[in-house]
């Protein structure tokens, strides 16, 4: 199980990520996390929403109310072009993140 | 088709209780989606747990209902707690007198709290409480049955070995002897015990081991004796010295230090050793004689309900005693257990334990109860009175909508609002003021524990209750007015409400009881200071000595004092020690006291003789005689008392001489038969001296100093005979004290709500009182008008008060003492007439604002 900090500095590049391969809503987001990390990262409601209407109310992201022919009225997420922007420049940062881990991890230990 | 399955009630209803609106829809159609997702996947079961969970997970700040803008009924009390705050400030006398009221009877009640929480948590610090018991015989004394704490020697050993329930026991005695450690020396109280004590008992050590009382030569110490004598409590291995009766001396090493003693308890020690050294203290002691008794014996039994199982097996003992000592038949043996002993030693005689608390179990909750009554009954009375000045409020709050619930329950909260102020108020009252005034007159050490949950939960329910009960019938009153006609005009109010007149009848009787207690312990004190103690106790000293030698050696040094009249001595001395004696006569076995003592102790006391003679000098003549008290005389109810005779053990005694009764420790108890016998020269234990008139002081000065010539090594340990009672007179001045404080807060509560009720009246009437000043009414005249309303709810309550204050203070008096005043009618009438002084006085106080007044200013009110 991915730890609670990590799950929790990851949010915003994967809701991101998510919502740009095709808008979505908390229910959906979830599960799609939780398939993609093998249940590795397990999100609640709790967890989500508040970064949601964060990301919402800085313009990262968009909602609106949508009725189907199912029961309940949803509210769908869609990435903005500030949203791809962002989502861009948490690439940057993790890639470079990934890069000193690497980096690091690949190194031999030296003898004296 | 299966069922559509539903979500758990209890966490949908308060996730719909707590989340925000906006978000409500959002978040709750995730929370189901996944409840349905998981009903398949994993089960109903499993679903509504993890429903829950979810619940729970989102009760965050981020989804909380902001309860200010979302919750009406929060609205609606900030509205109130604002007009009751309100309403308080306007009618600040009103408030003043409420809260002030309110506020010292909560402040008793929380100081009946901390007493009853102090006085039931005595002893409960043992953790073997319910397990370990006290045993106790019961003895037929004339047709009444007698429970005694102190039992035969041998009883404990023979029920640990034959009744299996019992796994252990201890014996108790206690003896005096001096202890001795280097130049600190005093006479002090040694309780010796078995090992097992410290194991049934629980009274854990600082330093040393509890195990090593054991060894003969070790003694446990209490914390206070540590300091006492060595002025630390790492003392373990240092030695003192016990002197028994100035012939035995042994050492003991402390091995043990006890921490010190919870607040609350009552059965503890100074110097703990092992009961195999009682032969130091009684050389003929010897533990299995059954005539002999032990001062109590304690038994563990393996589980409490064990008790009963015991309590039958316990006849064979019975029989055993009564074949073995038929001067002591005993009737049962009963058993107390450790946790409740305190309570229960209130009936038994010569226990290990004792319960000198039993009128403040009762006094306290009926004052606690007495005080809410008085300042409810001041709320209910101002309320009402004031319910003219905010009928125009209530007409608006029935415009706007209102309904009369409503109106009910904004006069209810308002009133949680006074006692709630009260309750804080009267928890700093009790805990700066009355707890302690009242834990110095008691004199026990207790306080308030804020940190004590039933603490919280009784001024809960204190403060919840007694807003209803003030609260539920103004409000019922001012709700019942109709909008139409408040702005009318037409609303009359009846200046006579039966309700006030009764509450002001009940509050007149309860001051007229305090006060009349009051002014009963006050005249009883006097009196008790002037009662015969039935012989001359001014102008005497004594001392205990340890032997005849340190009499003769002091009485010596003594005689040729210019201020001494006369030296007497005793084996016992009236105040001071007395012993126990069964007296047999043809028909009857009496318990009696006995005082063996010289043949002039009689005289140099100045007993009164009412009959025959007093012993003759010598020791000789009258081995056999005996000087019995009236009391002694009245219940052998002999025909000739002089001459007659009865047996004490195998002898035979002649009755010389009978003196008038005389009061041994207090005015508490009845005058107990007693017989004076001779005591032989190497029994003398005690000194006494008559001396000149006023020269005790100089006489006890000039003993302390022979003493310290005569016995150097030895304590002092005498005093003035006037001081053999103790605290006595100490305690009765703290009992009047106690009782003037309570008349005084009770007058004060009911004056100032009469003082509240006439100034609401005349401030509802100032515009009639106005125009008939205006009309030239005179001084007799407002007089009357304000005064007839009250002149006979006060006379009636008079007459009626004087007649409860009559029983109480009687049945009160008849409780504590058995010399008491002859009759409490005069201070129930000095009382009364002192209350209706003070009422005149309040009355007249208002009246004469009224006279102060322009009437204009009164015609311009509104």
């Amino acid at each position: 199980m991915i730890s609670k900090n990590l799950t929790a500095a990851s949010t915003k590049p994967i809701i991101l990520a998510i919502l740009k391969q095709g808008n979505s809503y908390g229910y959906l987001i979830i599960k799609k996390i939780k398939e993609l990390s093998d249940g590795q990262m397990q999100y609640t409601d709790g967890m989500l929403y508040p970064v949601l209407h964060r990301l919402e109310k800085e313009g990262l992201i968009t909602s609106n109310w949508t009725m189907t022919n199912e029961t309940r009225p949803r509210k769908y997420y869609a990435i903005t072009e500030l949203g791809k922007a962002a989502l861009n420049e948490e690439q940057l940062q993790w890639a470079k993140v990934t890069s000193v881990l690497d980096s690091l991890w690949n190194v031999q230990p030296t003898t004296k | 088709m299966n069922p559509i399955p539903k979500l758990p009630k209890l966490p949908f209803t308060l996730f719909r209780w707590y989340c925000k609106k906006e978000l409500y829809e959002e978040l709750h159609g995730d929370l189901e989606e996944f409840f349905y997702e998981r009903v398949e996947q994993q089960g109903l079961s499993k679903a509504r747990f993890m429903y829950w969970l979810d619940v729970i997970k989102c009760f965050q700040p981020y989804a909380w209902k902001d309860l200010e803008s979302q919750n009406s009924e929060i609205i609606m009390f900030k509205n109130y707690f604002k007009t009751g705050i309100r309403s308080m400030r306007r009618a600040a006398l009103s408030s003043f007198i409420n809260i002030s009221g309110l506020s010292v009877a909560i402040a008793i009640c929380m100081v009946t709290y901390a007493f009853m929480e102090y006085d039931y948590s005595i002893d409960t610090h043992h953790e073997n409480k319910d397990v370990v018991f006290l045993t106790t015989s019961y003895v037929d004394r004339e047709g009444d049955l007698l429970q005694y704490g102190f039992t035969p020697r041998p009883l404990g050993e023979a029920m640990l070995n034959e009744i299996p329930q019992v796994i252990d026991f201890s014996r108790v005695a206690d003896h005096n002897g001096v202890m001795k450690h280097g130049d600190n020396v005093f006479h002090e109280r040694i309780r010796l015990v078995d090992p097992s004590f410290l194991q049934m008992m629980t009274f854990p050590l600082s330093v040393g081991n509890a195990n090593s009382l054991k060894d003969l030569n070790s003694v446990i110490i209490s914390h206070n004796t540590a300091i006492k004598y060595f002025g630390d409590i790492n003392v373990v291995g240092k030695d003192l010295k016990l002197i028994v009766n100035d012939q035995e001396q042994k050492t003991f090493a402390v091995a043990g230090v006890a921490e010190p003693f919870p607040d609350a308890h009552i059965i503890d020690f100074e110097f703990l050793i092992n009961i195999e050294n009682i032969k130091l203290f009684d050389p003929t002691y010897a533990e299995n004689d059954w005539t002999g008794f032990i001062d109590a014996t304690l038994i563990q039994v393996d589980e409490p309900a064990s008790i009963a199982s015991v309590s039958e097996q316990m006849s064979s003992y019975v029989q055993l005693q009564n074949e073995i000592d038929s001067d002591w038949p005993i009737t049962s043996y009963g058993f107390s257990p450790i946790a409740t002993l305190h309570h229960d030693s209130h009936y038994i005689r010569d226990g290990i334990s004792y319960d000198g608390r039993q009128p403040g179990r009762i006094t306290l909750p009926l004052l606690g109860a007495l005080m809410l009554l008085l300042a409810c009954a001041n709320y209910i009375n101002l309320a009402v009175v004031l319910a003219s000045k905010r009928l125009k409020e209530i007409g608006v709050r029935k415009m706007m909508g209102a309904v009369r619930k409503g109106v009910i329950i904004q006069f209810l909260f308002e009133n949680l609002i006074t006692t709630g102020f009260a309750t804080l108020l009267g928890w700093f009252l009790a805990w700066l003021i009355f707890i302690p005034g009242f834990s110095h007159i008691a004199e026990i050490n207790y306080s308030l524990d804020f940190t004590d949950p039933y603490l919280w939960v009784v001024s809960l329910l204190i403060m919840v209750s007694t807003s209803l009960v003030s609260g539920i019938y103004p409000a019922l009153f001012i709700s019942r007015f109709q909008t139409i006609t408040i702005f009318k005009g037409v609303v009359k109010f009846k200046t006579k409400n039966p309700l006030t007149k009764v509450l002001l009848g009940i509050q007149l009787i309860l001051a007229c009881v305090t006060i009349t207690n009051a002014i009963t312990f006050v005249q009883n004190n006097a009196y008790q200071n002037d009662i015969d103690w039935g012989y001359n106790p001014k102008n005497m000293v004594y001392a205990a000595v340890a032997n005849d030698k340190d009499y003769e050696a002091l009485r010596s040094a003594m005689s040729n004092h210019s201020d001494v009249i006369d030296i007497t001595s005793g084996e016992n001395h009236v105040g001071v020690d007395q012993s126990k004696t069964i007296v047999h006569t043809v028909d009857r076995d009496l318990e009696v006291n006995q005082l063996n003592v010289a043949p002039d102790y009689l005289a140099t006391m100045n007993f009164k003789l009412l009959e025959g003679r007093h012993f003759n000098p010598g020791q000789t003549s009258d081995q056999q005689s005996v000087i019995i008290n009236q009391k002694m005389a009245n219940t052998l109810d002999f025909t000739n008392t002089i001459g007659s005779q009865f047996r004490l053990d195998s002898t035979n005694y002649t009755i010389v001489g009978v003196v008038d009764d005389f009061h041994f420790y207090n005015f508490y108890n009845n005058i107990k038969p007693t017989i004076f016998t001779v005591a032989k020269d190497i029994d003398y234990r005690f000194m006494a001296i008559r001396t000149a008139e006023g020269a005790s002081g100089e006489v006890l000065d000039e003993l302390k100093a022979q003493w310290a010539s005569v016995i150097p090594e030895k304590p002092f340990d005498g005093d003035y005979q006037m001081d053999v009672w103790g605290d006595y007179f100490h305690a009765i001045e703290n009992f009047a004290f106690f009782n003037k404080s309570v008349s005084f807060i009770t007058v004060l509560m009911v004056c100032l709500g009469l003082y509240g009720l006439i100034a609401l009246n005349i401030s509802n009437r100032i515009r009639e009182l106005s125009i008939r000043l205006v009309l030239g009414a005179g001084w007799s005249n407002m007089i009357r008008l304000l005064s007839k309303q009250y002149v006979i709810i006060i006379l009636v309550a008079l007459t009626g008060g004087s007649w409860v204050s009559y029983i109480v203070s009687d049945a009160q008096l008849e409780m504590l003492f058995y010399y008491r005043i002859p009759s409490v009618w005069p201070a129930v009438i000095l009382a009364s007439l002192l209350l209706m002084g003070i009422l005149a006085f309040v009355f007249i106080i208002q009246i004469r604002k009224i006279g102060g007044m322009n009437p204009v200013k009164g015609l311009r009110v509104e």
